[in-house]
């Protein structure tokens, strides 16, 4: 049988990715490499360099492309691999490179990337990519695939912007295989969306495994991710396999991360970067392929500053970073929340309840949600469950009034909610894309620094938190 | 047990049995792995329909350039299909 033949793109010849990246694959595939010395960009597609770039491909007839290039070029070459626009870029192409930035990985991954990998490279990750590309790429999407995304999906309740921008992630992550942090309050449904990136990634079938590391005693961790070898200590008369190796072949979904051990936090890293790891008191080293989803209700950032998450950990997990907003910031979703777990229990219960009245529903708008979609959930339930008549109506729903904003809010106070919450974003945004420059953002937004300075002051906003993230 | 559960387990086992290195809670069970067996029997009951009805010329099945086959009405069997539709309501 023909060996599918691989094609290295190399736009970053200088470093020597590639080269490990070759000796991987040569020993399994066909490979054919070509290098770029020169930058391209979205204006190169319509020189002869990609002319010729554009030729070559069709000419060598790859199953996969590889493109190897440097993080800082990166954007330019989805620009010009954008503005190509031709037959090639139905062949999966994989983007390897030295270390990643989630949002451009995810504009690499909507608009042509199958997957993508950062440094260090290792057999164990590249090759069952290039053959789950392979298998993929030799059937169209199927039936099953399609329908179970599109019902699938319904789990994820909520039509507002913050929630969906987030939520039409997940089908485009599912289909790569890279490690991704999820983050958000808890009760968010961040179990939901790990749950749903395996069952719509090649990896449906195999197992997901659900750990909450926050309820696992800080000195069983190990044993419990890794498992231990006959004799490992007093009680260990035989061997036990770890979470790991059940979830082998399948995902694994570490929620409340940040609570992991420093030193169980080593390992996994240790594990997340060679994919082998060593049961407690074994001799031999075992290997998985599996891939991580990790969730933290924490800002990770300051998890880290605070020496609660490593660093190194921290970036090896958030190659993908899918934010999931808190409830109160999508009052709209509330009502359509609220129908929904109200059909749900009333079936489960078997009562004839329709409905909600007006004041359930104010009432439930108004109030702040601390313990998010869950207390929802639980609110509804109770609801439904205490209530004789077929409309719940507002003195049906139990929740605390010192977590309900105000109901007679002036005109003029929601205005300055709004232009507070407005600022804040405009600023932080600003800032984010000037590399953090005050000045030069202050002259984007047209205002006298001083100006500008005082913003920055009265939203408690951290430049120097927000250049850590931009780096 | 009730027939609304044996059906239920027997889907369960069924997965398990197509996938078994398959492993998850409730909560997975019952969004994904049901759902999973529901597409796939439901495609599978439809796609014997379909034969069905196209062998009685019923309705027409034809092949585009993508390879995909488009299934329509076989207009000059109306009446048939109608008087069809009445008999079984």
């Amino acid at each position: 049988m023909k060996r599918p033949k691989i094609l290295i793109l190399n736009l970053n010849p200088s470093e020597s990715l590639a080269d490990e990246l070759r000796c991987i694959i040569e020993s399994q595939f066909d490979v054919e490499e070509v290098k770029i010395w020169q930058k391209i960009d979205a204006n190169s597609a319509s020189t002869d360099r990609g002319q010729k770039l554009a030729q070559v491909i069709p000419r060598i007839n790859p199953s996969v492309i590889f493109v190897v290039q440097s993080a800082d070029r990166l954007k330019d070459t989805r620009q010009f691999f954008h503005s190509l626009r031709i037959e090639v870029l139905k062949i999966p192409l994989v983007v390897v490179v030295d270390e990643g930035e989630p949002d451009e990985m995810i504009a690499w991954i909507r608009q042509l990337a199958a997957d993508f990998l950062t440094k260090p490279l290792k057999r164990i990750d590249v090759l069952p990519r290039v053959w789950r590309l392979l298998d993929q790429s030799s059937e169209p999407e199927s039936h099953l695939l399609a329908v179970k995304k599109q019902l699938g999906m319904r789990e994820l309740i909520g039509e507002s912007e913050t929630f969906r921008a987030q939520i039409e992630k997940i089908p485009l992550v599912a289909k790569c295989d890279a490690s991704i942090l999820i983050t958000g309050d808890t009760g968010t449904g961040k179990e939901l969306c790990a749950r749903a990136i395996h069952y719509l990634s090649p990896r449906a079938g195999r197992a997901f495994i659900p750990v909450n590391c926050g309820a696992i005693p800080g000195e069983l961790v190990e044993n419990e991710l890794f498992g231990h070898a006959a004799g490992a200590f007093t009680s260990a008369k035989t061997a036990q396999h770890g979470l790991i190796d059940e979830a082998n072949g399948g995902t694994l979904f570490l929620d409340e991360v940040d609570c992991l051990p420093l030193m169980a936090q080593v390992k996994l890293l240790r594990f997340l970067q060679e994919k082998e790891y060593r049961a407690l008191g074994a001799t031999k080293i075992a290997k998985a392929d599996l891939r991580v989803i990790a969730a933290s209700s924490l800002n990770c950032e300051e998890a880290v500053r605070e020496g609660k998450i490593r660093q190194d950990l921290y970036y090896r997990l958030n190659v993908i970073l899918l934010t999931l907003p808190a409830l109160r910031d999508r009052q709209e979703d509330i009502p359509l929340l609220a129908h929904h777990f109200l059909n749900k229990y009333a079936i489960e219960f078997d009562k004839q309840v329709t409905g909600f009245s007006p004041d359930a529903i104010r009432k439930l708008i108004l109030y702040n949600w601390p313990g998010n979609v869950r207390e929802l959930e639980h609110v509804i339930m109770r609801a439904l469950v205490l209530s004789a008549k077929p409309i719940i109506c507002g003195a049906d729903i139990a929740i605390s009034d010192s977590e309900t904003l105000p109901l007679a809010e002036s005109f003029q106070e929601a205005k300055n909610r709004m232009v507070d919450q407005f600022e804040k974003t405009y600023i932080k945004g600003l800032l984010l894309s000037n590399h953090c420059n005050i000045s030069r953002s202050a002259k984007a937004a047209q205002k006298n620094r001083r100006a500008f300075w005082e913003l920055i002051r009265k939203h408690d906003i951290s430049v120097q938190g927000l250049k850590s993230r931009a780096s | 047990m009730n027939d609304e559960k044996v059906q239920i387990a027997y889907e369960i086992l069924q997965y398990l049995i197509d996938n078994p290195k398959a492993q998850d809670t409730l909560e997975g069970i019952v969004t994904w792995w049901l759902l999973e067996r529901t597409i796939k029997q439901q495609t599978l009951l439809v796609k014997e329909a379909l034969a069905m009805l196209v062998k009685d010329r019923l309705v027409l099945a034809q092949t585009g350039n993508d390879s995909r086959t488009h299934y329509k009405i076989n207009g000059r069997q109306r009446k048939r299909i109608i008087s069809l539709l009445q008999q079984e309501s």
